[in-house]
């Protein structure tokens, strides 16, 4: 089973956001079972609109997406709390993710992100940070003091410190140290997925696009090849799919 | 057959054992390798040299491209050395080491004019990570300049966040002499590069080791390539014809 662990959807086309019916069609080109879809931060910053979108989709296509919550600290505390509430209890999303890069928070705020953690933790789902950032707000050693406060909590490094911002090795350095982090190798330089394999470990690597910033088919494709090229078959299930099936308690 | 135009030996991290096995694993027949310069410039003639020896053992597979730092001094000298001495078919230059802005012309006139006397094309680094170094404005001036002489765009405006590959394309358009070397950018850019100038003035480089791993570089480009309803023998000329006529 291959799963992508990291794509957007957006109801707001002016936003460069794609429709469901687009990740179906790049998921069957690029022969992709399941996709852990998110939202993509609306220009107009209100979420509401955006994460039904995505529960919808969930809804139209169950066997196919995977959806999952999203919170801006910025909107309030309180608000973000409920928001979760209902991403993870009513709607029955896999888990919440924080993006401090584009939503401009840094992990260090204890004050406004602990709260929405703890929510996640307690009902025992899965945390996404965006982890690459060009100032300092989503570097890995912040992520370390969340890791190390809730050790039952898995963690989802999304993008492992690339996004062209150069911080993959510390990535990888921190995410061999606590392994309730998981890196998804999403907009990162390939070689730096390899080395994450080789260090931390292949069952703590996942596979994402970040489509629609890059082609899911080609990163299918190049994952695929380089897999094949450096890697056994059972990484290759490992990272193409099996960790996040693991994770998220799929039964496949 | 297949040719990777984006290749660096790079001393203690990627040797040309690597290079050989990653080129069979990936399918690829030939590469044009340049090797990464040292900290130590006065040592990059005895590296080239080295990178020359390599080359020639392994001529059926192998291409040399001399690095080429306009700040040094006798830089039309090294030129002149890379093609008669060592064989080389191209040189590389690269703005995010020497800081070295494209439309500098007391620097790089005298790479310009080298490179025209002894008929080798320039690779160049065109890279939103050397932003104003490297930008297409720069870029169209030099070609504007000499527009004699082949450039290769590397990276195509790419290897960062945001790119301004859309710019570079623009370029490409109104200066035949710009070729784009598809190396470390976020695959969509393929499919573009190729809608943009056509099967003729596009390569396939994978930036290995630094920026991609070449076998993951190999299926990705072939898959946009696809993407953008390219034939065979447009496939063929990405991969193979294209490098062929400019390390020719």
């Amino acid at each position: 089973m291959i799963i992508d662990a990291d794509v957007h959807i957006s109801p707001y086309p002016s936003d460069g956001g794609i429709t469901p019916e687009t990740v179906i069609a790049s998921m069957d080109r690029a022969g992709v079972d399941k996709a852990l879809c998110w939202l993509q931060p609306p220009y107009i910053r209100q979420l509401e609109d955006a994460i039904r979108y995505v529960r919808t989709a969930a809804m139209r296509y169950p066997d196919r997406l995977l959806p999952f919550g999203w919170v801006d600290p910025h909107l309030g505390v309180d608000y973000c709390i409920s928001l979760c509430d209902r991403c993870l209890c009513e709607y029955n999303f896999y888990g919440i993710k924080l993006n401090g890069a584009q939503n401009e928070f840094s992990l260090d705020n204890s004050d406004w992100i602990d709260p929405i953690i703890e929510r996640v933790a307690r009902a025992k789902k899965l945390l996404a940070f965006h982890i690459g950032d060009e100032g300092n707000r989503t570097h890995p050693s912040k992520a370390v003091r969340i890791a190390e406060k809730w050790p039952e909590l898995n963690i989802l490094m999304v993008h492992m410190g690339g996004a062209a911002c150069n911080m993959e090795d510390a990535c990888i350095e921190t995410a061999k140290d606590h392994p309730n982090m998981y890196l998804v190798g999403s907009s990162v330089d390939y070689p730096y997925v390899l080395k994450a394999i080789r260090t931390v470990g292949a069952d703590h690597v996942l596979f994402g696009s970040d489509m629609p910033f890059s082609p899911m088919e080609a990163d299918a494709a190049g994952y695929a090849a380089f897999l094949k090229a450096y890697c056994t078959a059972e990484e290759t299930q490992q990272v193409m799919g099996g960790n996040l099936a693991r994770l998220l308690q799929l039964g496949v | 057959m297949k040719m990777d135009c984006d290749v660096t030996l790079i001393p203690g991290r990627y040797d040309q054992d690597e290079l050989f096995r990653d080129m069979e694993l990936s399918g690829v027949d030939f590469a044009a390798i340049t090797a990464e310069p040292p900290v130590y410039l006065n040592q990059l003639d005895s590296q080239m040299k080295k990178l020359s020896q390599l080359v020639h053992a392994h001529e059926d597979c192998l291409t040399g491209v001399g690095y080429v730092d306009p700040r040094l001094n006798r830089v039309k000298e090294q030129i002149h050395r890379y093609r008669e001495d060592y064989g080389f078919r191209a040189l590389r230059m690269d703005s995010g080491r020497c800081g070295v802005r494209l439309d500098d012309f007391s620097l790089m006139a005298p790479v310009a004019e080298a490179a025209l006397a002894v008929k080798l094309p320039l690779l160049a680094t065109v890279s939103a990570a050397t932003f104003d170094a490297t930008h297409p404005s720069r870029l169209a001036r030099l070609l504007e300049a000499y527009p004699q002489l082949p450039v290769v765009a590397v990276h195509m405006g790419g290897a960062s966040r945001p790119d301004y590959c859309a710019d570079v394309f623009e370029v490409a358009k109104t200066h035949g002499n710009l070729l784009l070397l598809g190396s470390a950018v976020y695959w969509q850019r393929v499919t573009a590069a190729f809608c943009a100038v056509g099967p003729g003035r596009l390569l396939f480089g994978s930036a290995t080791p630094t920026h991609c791993l070449m076998p993951a570089a190999v299926a990705a480009f072939r898959t946009m390539l696809q993407a953008a309803d390219a034939s065979e023998e447009d496939v063929h000329a990405v991969f193979c014809g294209n490098a062929q006529k400019i390390f020719a």
